[in-house]
């Protein structure tokens, strides 16, 4: 397919948008979020903001951006599934789904060609069922568990790429609500939902191929590792998580991991990089043997803004490492970027970009890791040094699910207000090289406390010592002992 | 009638008990400062004294560069609360704790660590507060003298903890709005009820027990205005911890290198609390022998009718 598409670029002079190729959550099947795709500088090349959608506030506004290998943008809304053309940003389709967390579909290989797979549904868990329409980036479906023998209102569906067609004799009823991205390989998709069952899909017939119930919500999307298919557990209040490894062919469980090897909540979903499976819990970085689900190593993340520096999959959020280079890269909620050793998990360096990210994993590029954030910003941080070296605005805010599209990145932004975002170099942007502001500087402290502190007090005492000296001596407070005597 | 017990008119102190808040409807004393003139009295006693704005400028150089070596990586605003009584210092207590020790294990070292720290500091600010509303000017002598305090401020600083993560568990039972006022309404408590204990160990050098006891007896005196004061100061500074939290205030962010605006935050909020606290020993100092004594426990004697009766100290 690259061959074919390599000479249509040399010969017809086609786009490079066309070898874009992030078509799941994280881009490929290991979600590692590697990406080939432009780095900084960058700037904004187009925004995207005709785009209408009801009842964000609960499912969490448009997914994050899916996009396939010609170039076409996938988003999941509230209500529909959004498809556009990269280049002019024209509809390629608009397909009605039942309402239900807007989490990211997948784009994988039909019968007929490319097909969109997508999770709908509330399950009994949506606003007809919660008592706060409310929404927040944290909104999430109510975790009351659904009743056996109420009609479950969850499934997956899938239609044409090309022409948003449904592809599936009928969509696959799930046994509750999904919160968490679709995965799929070659040949089928995977879902995990609230309840804890992970369901795995044939993309050509739309016949579940197996389905197994693991106890607790899943963490986040099922990583596909050779004939495995990895799946992370949330687990309870006095119950730990899991990562679970089932067959992928027939669902049949390999291992788990053991008991004390996840101490908390699972908060992302197993990220395989370099023969490690990288997961996160609410305060840790854990990195386990891909092999067997061993302990190699585990960092406690600390950060006085966050005391869980990663926060659970909700709606809206999704964290993840990343791992390239002998070097395991995470963001905090605060927007703390740290650079671990990925042999010992050994804190590197730090960027404290002081712009807070909890809904969304980072992207690395080939030069950069790319980091979006709420206020809109995306910054680049060399991966080597942790030093910042660009920054661009995007326009909008809560900026989340960067991902490659070929000679741009897209993202979208806003919740109510949605809009899909997109990047590319900037021919006349300038790197910068400013070390994390937690990096001890003596002259810039100094410089600081001399501005700061010292003037302050002279003008203090100065405003102050005559202020004292009219009010005169405070009055007698505590009796005379002489007085009291007599 | 021994000078403790009598008001600063020759009346006899109300002694009855009732109520927590059964006394906010009486007459103001006449021998309280007005909060404004101890507001004024304290700030003008403590900003120009050299020792205590030196003190206090050294003391934040100090920790920050001893926090810093510590691997704390910010954010610098949290000191702006060290100086203040618990529990407003409690949360500079715990995330300093914490940023240094992970929350694992900063969480329980909270009290032998920057808890320990900030209660040496807060007692000889009540010490250095104490001297320039007693004399007019503060000296090396009213820090050491202030040293007395540090077993009751640790303490506080004990109170502090147990009384913030009691807010967290109750705002989050309660959630919404009562989220939002709970942790206020005990931040209040805690400074109306705990806040005069320190300047009674340093002015009267009191026992751990009599201390608190005297404090919450002062703190209830009927028209003091103690509530008032202790509300007149939370709710500001609850804004700026707000702000703190939302990074809006300078300095609030993760760093080791303040900016010079926010030295200038910290500095002038330390110093404020540093007024606040002269203001409350001006005020303690003014109505110190009108606070009751506490009621003794006769020593146990034979026999029914004594079994649980009380009598007052002479």
């Amino acid at each position: 397919m690259t061959v074919a598409w390599l000479t249509l670029v040399t010969v017809f002079g086609i786009p490079l948008v066309a070898l874009a190729d992030w078509g799941q959550f994280q881009g490929g099947p290991t979600h590692d979020g590697l990406s080939d795709g432009p780095s900084a500088p960058l700037e904004v090349a187009w925004r995207h903001e005709d785009i209408t959608i009801d009842q964000a506030d609960f499912t969490g506004g448009l997914s994050a951006p899916v996009v396939a290998e010609d170039g076409t943008i996938v988003v999941v809304g509230p209500n529909e599934v959004l498809a556009f053309v990269g280049e002019d940003r024209s509809e390629v389709f608009s397909v009605d789904r039942d309402l239900g967390p807007s989490v990211p579909a997948a784009i994988g290989e039909g019968a007929d060609g490319p097909i969109v797979v997508f999770a709908e549904g509330f399950a009994g868990r949506g606003p007809s069922s919660t008592s706060s329409p409310s929404v927040s980036p944290s909104a999430t479906p109510s975790s009351a568990p659904v009743e056996e023998g109420d009609e479950v209102d969850s499934h997956l569906a899938a239609v044409d790429l090309r022409t948003g067609e449904s592809v599936w004799p009928s969509s696959i009823p799930l046994d509750d609500a999904v919160r968490t991205p679709v995965a799929v390989d070659e040949s089928a998709a995977y879902v995990g939902d609230i309840s804890g069952h992970v369901t795995a899909v044939e993309l050509a017939s739309g016949e579940v191929r197996w389905s197994e119930d693991l106890g607790t919500s899943i963490a986040g999307a099922v990583t596909i590792d050779s004939d495995r298919a990895l799946v992370a557990t949330v687990g309870e209040q006095r119950t730990p998580g899991v990562v679970v490894a089932l067959d992928r062919s027939s669902g049949e469980e390999l291992w788990r991991t053991g008991e004390d090897v996840v101490r908390g909540s699972v908060v992302s979903p197993p990220i395989l990089a370099n023969g490690r499976i990288l997961i996160l819990e609410p305060a840790s970085v854990v990195a386990l043997d891909a092999s067997d689900g061993g302990l190699l190593w585990r960092t406690e993340i600390v950060n006085p803004l966050r005391t869980t520096p990663f926060q659970p999959q909700t709606i809206v959020s999704a964290m993840a490492p990343v791992s390239a280079d002998g070097t395991v890269f995470v963001v905090d909620g605060s927007g703390r970027v740290y650079g671990l050793d990925a042999e010992t998990g050994i804190q590197r360096w730090d960027q404290a970009l002081n712009d807070p990210s909890p809904l969304t994993p980072p992207l690395l590029t080939d030069q950069h890791l790319l980091v979006p954030t709420n206020s809109g910003e995306l910054y680049a941080v060399d991966p080597r040094t942790g030093h910042l070296v660009y920054r661009v605005d995007s326009g909008g805010l809560l900026l989340r699910g960067l991902a490659d599209a070929g000679d741009v990145l897209v993202a979208v932004t806003g919740v109510d207000d949605a809009g899909i975002v997109a990047f590319d170099e900037d021919p006349t942007g300038v790197l910068l090289d400013e070390p994390s502001p937690t990096t001890f500087d003596l002259v810039e402290l100094l410089a600081g406390f001399g501005l700061g502190a010292i003037p302050v007090a002279i003008v203090v005492l100065a405003l102050a010592r005559p202020l004292q000296r009219r009010l005169g001596p405070a009055p007698r407070l505590t009796p005379d002992p002489d007085e009291e005597a007599g | 009638m021994s000078a403790a017990s009598r008001g600063a008119r020759g009346q006899r102190a109300p002694t009855r008990g009732g109520g927590i808040f059964s006394r906010m409807s009486v007459p103001p004393m006449d021998s309280m400062p007005p909060i404004r003139t101890a507001f004024v009295r304290g700030l003008a006693g403590t900003w120009s004294s050299p020792v205590v704005v030196g003190a206090t400028i050294a003391w934040l150089l100090l920790e920050w560069l001893f926090l810093i070596a510590l691997g704390f990586p910010g954010p610098f605003s949290l000191l702006a609360d060290i100086a203040a009584p618990a529990p407003l210092s409690t949360n500079a207590d715990l995330l300093v704790s914490i940023g240094i020790f992970g929350l694992a294990r900063g969480l329980p070292l909270v009290l032998i660590t920057s808890g320990l720290v900030h209660a040496l500091w807060h007692a000889i600010v009540v010490g250095l507060a104490v001297e320039t509303i007693e004399t007019g000017r503060a000296s090396r002598w009213g820090a050491i003298r202030g040293l007395r305090a540090f077993p009751i401020s640790f303490a506080i600083h004990v109170f502090g903890v147990a009384l913030f993560i009691l807010s967290q568990i109750v705002a989050g039972i309660g959630g919404g709005g009562f989220a939002q006022v709970l942790p206020l309404v005990i931040f209040v408590f805690g400074v109306w009820v705990f806040a005069f204990a320190p300047v009674i160990a340093v002015t009267e050098a009191r026992g751990f027990r009599d201390c608190l006891g005297r404090s919450f007896r002062a703190a209830r005196l009927p028209g003091s205005g103690n509530l008032t004061f202790a509300v007149l100061y939370v709710i500001p500074w609850y804004a700026t911890f707000a702000a703190m939290l939302a990074g809006v205030t300078p300095g609030s962010g993760l760093g080791v290198n303040p900016s010079y605006t926010a030295w200038i935050y910290v500095l002038v909020v330390s110093l404020i609390h540093t007024t606040m606290i002269a203001a409350l020993a001006m005020r303690y100092l003014a109505i110190a022998g009108e606070v009751p004594d506490a009621p003794v426990r006769a020593a146990p004697e034979r026999g029914a009718r004594s079994r649980g009766a009380r009598t007052r100290r002479a």
